[in-house]
């Protein structure tokens, strides 16, 4: 059996992705093409799939998000407000009383602005942690 | 909204569309997404290694059940670090492995990333390294409680 975390950086996208992958591994393609499947019938894996650059994609603006809610039923009305990515529930910190935390995207500042306003008319409290930079590339 | 750039066209949209949903499992995944949408193999193959390149496509990765990821605790960390030291600061940070997110931000706490471990001490402890290398003093641990929405899907448009 593979180490799953062996996975998270991703496929070589290359001529052969599973075939380079497999020889990372020293195994075979077809055994990785088996071991990868097997992940899939077990609920290991649900399946691959491609992360897309969101801002080449139209989407400029990011934002962390931090909201204190005291219960869920605002959250559907916030999730059809804007493209959010990851939405989890925190446990409170005294110094920063925020519970969810979303990671949204905006096509422009304009659009950041209309969501902070809605926000506020749905007297939600909140607050914007605007994205610079990734770091981790 | 148009995204034509970089000669995007067409079949490179169609192409982004098909592989945000999935990217097969399969020995020539190129052929199944290409028989999918009905072009050739070689075109399929040449606009996925160009899309990556231009970077359209970030990274192919598994998607993980919510189910499994409850297997590890998870917290995210913001840190409050001198501009000077950001640099130092990623880079450190990036050093561990159980690192996922790290982000810079418009804020008092202008770092921030996610950790997992298989207990919350150990991500205590572990950020408190991270702080004292960083001479940080400020810096804040969100536990996860959980995962409402996991959904990196995004609208491609023409």
């Amino acid at each position: 059996m593979i180490d799953i975390s062996k996975l998270k950086k991703g496929l070589p996208i290359s001529d052969d992705p599973y075939g380079d992958f497999a020889k990372s591994l020293g195994i075979e393609k077809k055994e990785l093409i088996d071991i990868l499947k097997k992940l899939v019938n077990e609920g290991e894996i649900i399946k691959f799939r491609a992360l897309l650059n969101y801002e080449k994609l139209g989407y400029k603006v990011s934002a962390l998000i931090a909201m204190a809610l005291e219960d869920e039923n605002k959250i559907e009305k916030i999730l059809s407000l804007t493209k959010i990515t990851h939405l989890y529930v925190r446990e409170k910190n005294i110094n920063f009383p925020y519970d969810y935390f979303a990671m949204c995207h905006f096509h422009d500042e304009n659009e950041l602005k209309n969501f902070a306003e809605k926000l506020s008319e749905m007297n939600v409290k909140f607050e914007i942690m605007k994205t610079v930079k990734n770091l981790r590339k | 909204m148009s995204i034509l750039k970089d000669n995007i066209d067409y079949i490179d949209i169609k192409i982004l569309k098909f592989i945000q949903e999935e990217f097969p499992i399969d020995e020539r995944p190129y052929k199944v997404i290409a028989n999918a949408l009905g072009v050739e193999e070689e075109v399929v193959k040449e606009k996925i290694i160009n899309l990556y390149k231009n970077g359209y496509i970030k990274r192919i990765i598994p998607k993980i059940p919510l189910k499994n990821y409850d297997r590890y605790e998870r917290a995210l960390v913001a840190m409050n670090v001198e501009k000077e030291k950001v640099e130092n600061a990623a880079n450190l940070i990036n050093s561990y492995e159980n690192v996922s997110h790290n982000y810079l931000r418009e804020h008092y706490y202008n770092i921030w990333f996610t950790v997992s471990a298989k207990n919350f001490e150990e991500i205590e402890k572990q950020v408190k390294e991270i702080a004292e290398k960083l001479n940080s003093k400020n810096y804040l641990i969100f536990k996860t409680v959980r995962a409402i929405k996991l959904n990196t899907e995004f609208e491609v448009d023409l």
